[in-house]
């Protein structure tokens, strides 16, 4: 068991973000997390990364209890993410900025085999060419595959994916799911990819899928049979996909 | 009998004094909350209104208190100023930029102030009476100062409650992108917000000159920015309640701070107590960061 | 070596200074006036520039190596030249655990309630050792006739005039060496992504508070080294209301965002500019040096956040002495 779930809660105020979820992942899992926006996804992933606590429950990693461990730490035992909105650091350069997943993540490389090393990243995510423009001049989708490659150059045993392919056109979305793929079958790195619409890409790429709604989970199974269960499509999707 | 004389005479001073320095800490904790600034040349506003009161007293005889009406204008009339060519230049910068800029519009305005006022001491003296107590005698300038800001906030509190403008404020810091989509001019809220915080700033210059009518001078804001960070952390940094209670628990603590220092023998108890704040400010931050009445 | 490139016009500056002062009669003076403006100015960088934290306080680590070489001369005199060893010892110590107790509480919290957490740093402790009366009090360390008794009079002037210049440029090179190994090092690439991004750094296994209680320390050792030989040695006395000033705080980050924060280069030129204006506007305006300096920052940091070296780094962007401007 890579990640574990333990009836996690979390709470703002009286606002409940998280209720009660529960989740395994298991390693080189392809799992697809689905809901809609405020079903609580984006506050699930900011407890697995460290960047809230939850107020019940607890999170294990490799059986290790991660419940009140600091984001760095996380990180550095491998647990990797994107941003929706990516966050780059804007006055590195793209191959800087992929360097320092390299440098800082679970492999923790020097400074000049951490820049190598982005380079392969780069080059396997496919913006090889940007390599020395200044990350804040790239555009929103560039951006994106800048993040996916510097959470890959972390080296992560888990990988949580924000929204990724939100945006891209049907080529790219098919070219990153072959990615995703390659990756967790070479590396067994566990994806788990969050999305609200893109039921098509969740589809084709995920194994099992958990559905969110107003934090809790509603249904977690294989994939065709929660995307065709009654009570996904009443709540979500309107009509079951083909 | 005389301990508790003192001790109780101490708590009263403490307390009223703690109203001045609640107003004091208003306006920081409103620009903070507002704007996500953090007014780090607040010091330099008390003092305006500091010498606004003493100007006004000693060239046309006019009382501190009638001076608190003009403090408060000049204070609106600076913060707009500030805002439009300095702060809203500055809403998407980092951090840094405006921590920076208010330091340096600070220490701005109090070479300003040196090079026209010059770098001396002055004071004044406005004898009214005085309220006599059981055991002490209360001058009455400090028990105005108190009711003043007492009346300031109260009517700052139905302002935010029950007007418009103060409704659209909280809005504005409720949800920014909420309140926009209201139709609420975010804009002008900050410049709005910004010009209260300065002019509750250099309101209660006069009040604290109300206290402590001599020592006026245009370095004096120092010690009353570290005052007032305490306070402000104390009650939560973007609480402009919160400083106000903060203020109080301030002013007594200080108080009876510089009561139990002063009994220490070779030891200078109104240096030591500063010390003591800055302390008292590294304890909260290491204990409490979010303020002990919450706030953040 | 290739790391160390950026050092090459930066040494050139300093030794073309050196020269001047060297063969111009009159110029020793004010070139090393400017040489320590240069040097707070890299100091500080090392702290507010990499990270992007202001500390309000910094002229307190200054104070401490003041009077780390002051106590060890004040009291220790009998010691002889090991006094002198002892002083710098001191300074570090006693920054060391300013930086420790400030850093060890403060660096854990975001920016601006560090920057809070400073406001009162070199208040509070200016007024712990005049209220405690520690080290003299108010009334400071007096060194010179302590200092003639014990060196004689020629080594004593030799110690405040030479040795203490000397003292004061060793730093400068040295702390120029530091800023730029830690720009290009691993540390480096950390506080940059601190600076860009606090949050996002978390996340990618940098152990924030680490790297900045590292650059808070650099920053905090060579201030105290700079107090121990341009205001101790040079001017054989400490005074609390004199090396607590705030203002030196004010000009260190005039010095930084002038230059450009973060660079190698930035504090040189920053301090360059800074010290040679100053020393010539002080003949106009004596005491307001300020009165100019405040509003200058305050246009800094709205229209030129990323000061003239920063400024150049963007134009020179894809010519080769970009590897030198760093």
């Amino acid at each position: 068991m890579l990640l574990r779930l333990e009836n996690v809660t979390k709470k703002f105020g009286g606002l409940t973000a998280v209720d009660n979820v529960s989740l395994v992942v298991e390693e080189g899992d392809s799992i697809g997390i689905v809901g809609p926006n405020g079903s609580g996804k984006t506050t699930l992933y900011n407890l697995i990364s460290g960047v809230y606590m939850p107020d019940k429950g607890r999170i294990f990693f490799e059986g290790k209890d991660i419940t009140r461990l600091p984001p760095h730490t996380r990180a550095s035992l491998g647990i990797a993410r994107t941003f929706q909105i990516p966050r780059p650091f804007g006055a590195a350069t793209v191959r800087e900025n992929v360097a320092i997943g390299a440098m800082f993540g679970r492999a923790k490389v020097g400074v000049d085999e951490a820049l190598k090393l982005a380079d392969e990243y780069l080059k396997l995510v496919g913006i090889y060419d940007l390599r020395d423009k200044e990350a804040k001049l790239l555009t929103p989708l560039e951006k994106k595959l800048m993040e996916l490659a510097r959470a890959l150059a972390m080296k992560p045993k888990v990988l949580l994916l924000d929204e990724l392919m939100a945006g891209m056109n049907p080529k790219d979305v098919d070219r990153i799911i072959d990615l995703l793929q390659k990756i967790r079958r070479e590396e067994n790195i566990a994806v788990v990819s969050m999305v609200e619409h893109l039921m098509h890409a969740i589809a084709k790429f995920a194994e099992r899928v958990m559905v969110m709604h107003q934090g809790k989970k509603l249904i977690e199974g294989s994939t065709s049979e929660v995307l065709r269960h009654p009570k996904v499509i009443e709540v979500y999707l309107g009509k079951p996909i083909t | 009998m005389v301990i508790y004389e003192q001790l109780a005479s101490n708590l009263i001073y403490g307390m009223l004094l703690g109203g001045v320095y609640g107003l004091a800490t208003m306006g920081l904790s409103l620009i903070f909350g507002v704007l996500r600034v953090v007014n780090v040349g607040h010091g330099a506003f008390i003092m305006l209104g500091a010498f606004t009161a003493f100007w006004m007293f000693i060239l046309y005889s006019i009382p501190p208190l009638a001076s608190i009406v003009l403090a408060l204008v000049i204070g609106l009339a600076l913060g707009f100023v500030i805002f439009f060519i300095v702060m809203k230049r500055l809403i998407d910068a980092p951090e840094l930029s405006t921590l920076l800029a208010t330091f340096g519009i600070g220490i701005f305005i109090e070479e300003l102030a040196k090079f026209f006022w010059g770098p001396d001491y002055v004071g004044y003296s406005w004898n009214i009476g005085s309220i006599s107590l059981k055991f002490t005698e209360v001058p009455l300038t400090k028990f105005y100062a108190f009711v003043s800001s007492i009346i300031i906030a109260l009517v700052l509190y139905l302002w935010f409650q029950r007007t418009k403008l103060g409704k659209a404020i909280r809005a504005v810091v409720e949800d920014r992108e909420g309140a926009l989509s209201c139709g609420v001019n975010v804009n002008m809220i900050y410049a709005l917000s910004f010009a209260l915080g300065i002019g509750l700033t250099v309101l209660s210059g006069v009040l604290v000159t109300l206290f402590t009518p001599v020592g006026i001078n245009v370095y004096m804001g120092g010690d009353y920015t570290l005052k007032a960070f305490v306070i402000a952390v104390l009650g939560g940094l973007g609480s402009p309640w919160g400083a106000f209670f903060g203020g109080f628990i301030f002013g007594l603590l200080e108080n009876g701070s510089y009561t139990l220092l002063g009994l220490i023998p070779g030891v200078e108890p109104f240096g030591l107590t500063r010390f003591v704040s800055f302390a008292g400010l590294l304890l909260i931050l290491l204990l409490k960061p979010t303020g002990l009445l919450g706030g953040e | 070596m290739l790391k160390f490139k950026p050092l090459v016009p930066v040494f050139i500056i300093y030794i073309i200074l050196l020269l001047i002062g060297a063969t111009i009669p009159g110029m020793w003076q004010p070139i090393m006036f400017v040489m320590f403006y240069i040097a707070i100015g890299v100091a500080l960088n090392n702290f507010l520039g990499l990270t992007g934290y202001v500390d309000f306080g910094y002229v307190a680590f200054l104070a401490m190596g003041a009077y780390g070489m002051g106590v060890a001369l004040g009291y220790f005199t009998y010691l002889g030249t090991l006094a002198i060893a002892l002083g710098f010892v001191l300074a570090l110590v006693f920054s060391t655990i300013l930086c420790t107790v400030v850093g060890g509480v403060a660096l854990r919290l975001r920016g601006a309630y560090f920057a809070i957490a400073t406001i009162g740093v070199n208040e509070g402790l200016r007024y712990l050792i005049e209220g405690a009366r520690i080290w003299g009090g108010s009334e400071g360390i007096v060194l010179s006739g302590k200092l003639r008794q014990t060196f004689g009079p020629e080594f004593a002037n030799f110690l405040s005039t030479v040795f203490a210049d000397v003292c004061l440029i060793v730093v400068v090179f040295i702390a120029s060496i530091v800023t730029v190994y830690l720009i290009n090092s691993k540390i480096g690439y950390a506080l940059l992504a601190v600076r860009e991004d606090e949050d996002a750094a978390k996340i990618m296994g940098i152990n924030v508070t680490k790297y900045k209680l590292i650059a808070f320390f650099t920053s905090a050792t060579i201030g105290a080294l700079v107090g121990a030989s341009a205001w101790t040695l040079k001017l054989t006395y400490v005074f609390p209301e004199d090396v607590f000033f705030i203002h030196y705080t004010v000009e260190a980050i005039v010095i930084v965002m002038l230059g450009g924060a973060g660079t190698l280069l930035g504090p040189v030129i920053g301090g360059l500019l800074y010290g040679y204006l100053k020393y010539y506007l002080s003949v106009i305006l004596p005491g307001f040096q300020l009165l100019a300096f405040a509003p200058l920052l305050v246009l800094i940091v709205v229209a030129f956040p990323d000061g003239i070296v920063g400024y150049l780094k963007r134009k020179l962007r894809n010519t080769k002495v970009y590897e030198y401007i760093v």
